[in-house]
């Protein structure tokens, strides 16, 4: 201990005695050389990583993948029993929480690959629930990190048709931005009861950009699928930011709400901005409303291009 | 001379340490913003595009071709096949002297149509166009041209015959990644703010397996020249220009493939067939609307790698390059002179241009100063060693950490290569890159500010082309 405090005092003397700019540069080569080495050791840690889902999945998918391949392209509907056999599991088997996330990318990998050819739905949900993949994402929604959250909401909506709309209940008005507008997003998309409250909520609006158009385009769709899209006429009105109107004008025309068409052409004459005219007459068209034309012709020289020759 | 001395030795000292501070600032900046990007743009936003194409907004690319017989089917293969539903390709023949034109008419079955183009921006004459009598090549459009003896002249060409309201400039050399479209649009959409730009991480397509247009392994370049350009690409992509991402404070995005807001592009006048750095120019001319017009606008950048480019095999091709940037490096501050520490133009003003005099632009010329400088206190037996070698370590180290740093923030984005050996090769490199090529670098830079006074014609220095699955008779032009 003494020939090291010997030593370091000696170095330390050493060090006193050169001028200032040595002594800089060689605190700056010291971090320097720190941060060089914990790179080094970053950029092997990042190769395990790497490396060790790769061969997990690997190993994942050669055990089940043809398994999975099977119980997904299955004409007929399997029960969970059958699947459970088929897979060798019960649903009772606790899964190692690595292998829950193996499971996930490779179910939906080989879902993604089989939708258009065989996808057996009934088999694919029996199977998830088999492997407790909802349960999982739900448990690190509900424990995880900002980040982790916003990946297990992602990877619910695109695990499950019917999410359950709870989970994400507690994050619709969470400070961090990209974990309530999925929350949000998803809310809609699954919730049964009052799944459009947020259309007009003041920061949803203000916040609102074109990708968050395609987003929600993405949820109307599956709205109107289950026949749960009301009439979008609602939140036009309500509504402040220009873009969310014409937004909503533009996914009028085309889910063809016909029923809007009276309050379209009533907004047409009340207002004054030529952007949402020049949408609603698109849509009206769309909508084959004959007494638009009438209606534009009078209005026609008023108004500037964009109108005029749309 | 002794102050002379002394005041150039602490000059030189905290010009390479502010040079440090600031790339240590952009590595964490960079980082941070990789990260946050990683969490936001995912899959599962890509897969809007195609679950969604009614909603997928159109995009065009522009590639302008001059005599590239070589590669230019396999490249225009590569880019039918983007997958995104929304896009068209305008390949801009620029008075090719070879069968570029006759191997797009035979291979895409092209036929003439009617010439209904207008000239928005300034460029030489569009003798024809051709459009696919094949369904299957709908997309594509090929403009054929009068040679307007730069690619600036061959990109206004094509900007104004896009119809969308976005366009990708790109090399007809590059190999564009699969699902590039939807990962550079994604920036665009997700901002209040609009986006007038938006560059991606571009390597060398040199040492990659490629068939039929796609790359189906990707590696280092094997020669030496394109090694060392790997990594300074990385460097720039990933430390750089992440970081000033961040602060909205990009330089330039770059020639070999950037995706532009073409509205602003036509507004500014388009490309500058005069400028040799006609990607910084369009940036900074871009900005510089918005700024009088003053708008909010945002240039962004993303990690991922989406073009493959083929890099200089060899010095005589390097030095056609880094020449031809140096001259266009001196070009941007002699014509943008007025916007240098110029406040009412902002962060390209007071931020971006400075940074680019101090730290890019004057960099070869303190470096090459410095080498001259050493050898005078050599001769004059001046010269400290020990604070020499300390020194010398110093500056070496530097560039070290930011390369290393590189790759981690490369691997973390996505695994390139196959092989962990081959990141390991680039880090071996990078050690070596101090002594092998920057000297190269440093001069050829020089030379270029030298050729920008001295020369009075320049043409656009011929890129040496080798194709991509093995090396091949190259066509010279």
């Amino acid at each position: 201990m003494d020939r090291i405090n010997f030593y370091f005092q000696f170095l330390n003397s050493e060090f006193a005695g050169f001028p200032m700019l040595v002594r800089i540069t060689v605190i700056v080569i010291t971090l320097v050389a720190i941060i060089y080495i914990s790179s080094v050791i970053r950029l092997f840690y990042l190769r395990n990583k790497i490396d060790k889902y790769s061969r997990q999945l690997y190993n994942i998918r050669n055990k089940y993948g043809l398994a999975i391949k099977d119980i997904i392209c299955n004409p007929l509907n399997l029960d969970k029993a059958k699947i459970g056999g088929i897979m060798n599991i019960t649903e009772n088997d606790n899964k190692m929480n690595w292998q829950k996330n193996i499971f996930t990318d490779l179910v939906l990998g080989l879902k993604e690959q089989l939708s258009s050819e065989c996808l057996n739905k009934d088999n694919y949900l029996n199977l998830i629930e088999i492997l407790r993949l909802e349960e999982y994402w739900e448990k690190e929604i509900s424990k995880g990190s900002v980040n982790r959250k916003i990946e297990g909401i992602r990877k619910l909506n695109e695990l499950t048709d019917n999410v359950i709309t709870g989970v994400v209940a507690p994050y619709l008005y969470h400070r961090n931005d990209g974990l309530q507008k999925i929350a949000r997003n998803v809310y809609l998309k699954f919730e049964k009861v009052d799944a459009f409250k947020f259309l007009l909520d003041k920061k949803s609006e203000s916040d609102f950009n074109r990708l968050d158009e395609i987003k929600l385009h993405s949820s109307f769709k599956k709205k109107a699928e289950d026949n749960e899209l009301p009439l979008l006429t609602e939140w036009i009105e309500n509504s402040e930011n220009i873009n969310f109107k014409l937004f909503l004008i533009r996914e009028i025309a085309y889910f063809h709400q016909n029923e809007s068409t009276p309050y379209l052409a009533d907004l047409l004459e009340r207002s004054t901005n030529s952007l949402l005219k020049t949408e609603i007459t698109k849509t009206l068209n769309v909508l084959n409303y004959d007494e638009v034309s009438s209606n534009l012709s009078s209005q026609l020289k008023q108004y500037n291009k964009s109108l005029q020759y749309k | 001379m002794d102050s002379v001395v002394f005041f150039y030795q602490y000059l030189v000292y905290f010009y390479a340490i502010s040079l440090i501070s600031i790339n240590l600032f952009l590595a964490v900046l960079g980082y941070i913003n990789i990260r946050k990007k990683k969490v936001k743009y995912t899959e599962s936003e890509e897969s809007l595009f195609t679950d969604n194409a009614e909603s997928a907004p159109g995009i065009s690319i522009v590639t302008p071709a001059f005599n590239e017989e070589v590669i230019v089917v396999e490249n225009v293969k590569s880019m039918l096949n983007l997958d995104y539903p929304t896009f068209e390709l305008l390949v801009i023949n620029d008075g090719s002297k070879d069968r570029t034109l006759d191997l797009l008419i035979e291979h895409f079955e092209l036929s003439e149509v009617p010439l209904e183009y207008s000239y928005k921006v300034r460029c030489q004459t569009v003798k024809r166009i051709f459009k696919s009598t094949n369904p299957e090549f709908h997309r594509l459009t090929v403009i054929d041209k009068v040679n307007g003896g730069t690619k600036a002249d061959a990109m206004n060409a094509g900007v104004n015959y896009i119809k969308y309201d976005y366009f990708i400039n790109t090399d007809v050399d590059c190999i564009l990644s699969p699902d590039t479209l939807k990962k550079v649009i994604l920036p665009v959409l997700d901002s209040k703010v609009p986006v007038i730009a938006v560059g991606a991480t571009m390597r060398m397509v040199n040492g990659c397996e490629v068939e039929d247009g796609v790359i189906t392994r990707v590696k280092p370049p094997t020669r030496f020249v394109p090694t060392f350009q790997e990594t300074e690409y990385l460097r720039s992509y990933l430390v750089t220009k992440m970081g000033w991402s961040s602060l909205n404070a990009i330089p330039n995005v770059s020639g070999g493939f950037g995706l532009f807001k073409s509205r602003l592009v036509i507004d500014v006048g388009g490309f500058d067939p005069l400028s040799h750095a006609e990607d910084m120019d369009i940036t900074t001319r871009m900005v510089a609307h918005m700024r009088q017009k003053g708008e909010k606008y945002k240039i962004d950048q993303i990690a991922d790698t989406c073009c493959w480019t083929e890099g200089p095999s060899n010095l005589e091709v390097l030095r056609r390059q880094r020449t031809r940037w140096g001259r266009g490096l001196m070009q941007i501050f002699v014509v943008h002179r007025k916007l240098l520490f110029n406040r009412h133009y902002g962060r390209l003003g007071m931020l971006v241009l400075p940074y680019s005099f101090f730290f890019e632009f004057l960099a070869p010329i303190i470096e090459a100063s410095g080498l001259i400088f050493l050898i005078y206190l050599l001769i004059t037996q001046q010269v400290n060693f020990t604070t020499f070698w300390l020194m010398l370590l110093f500056v070496y180290f530097i560039g070290l950490t930011i390369s290393m740093i590189t790759l981690t923030l490369d691997l973390s984005v996505k695994k390139q290569y196959k092989n962990f050996t081959e990141y390991l090769r680039l880090a071996l490199f990078s050690s070596l890159e101090a002594f092998l090529y920057h000297p190269f670098v440093v001069f050829f830079s020089i030379t270029g500010y030298v050729q920008f006074f001295t020369r009075k014609t320049f043409k656009w220095g011929a890129m040496t082309r080798e194709g991509y699955a093995r090396p091949i008779k190259s066509t010279k032009v």
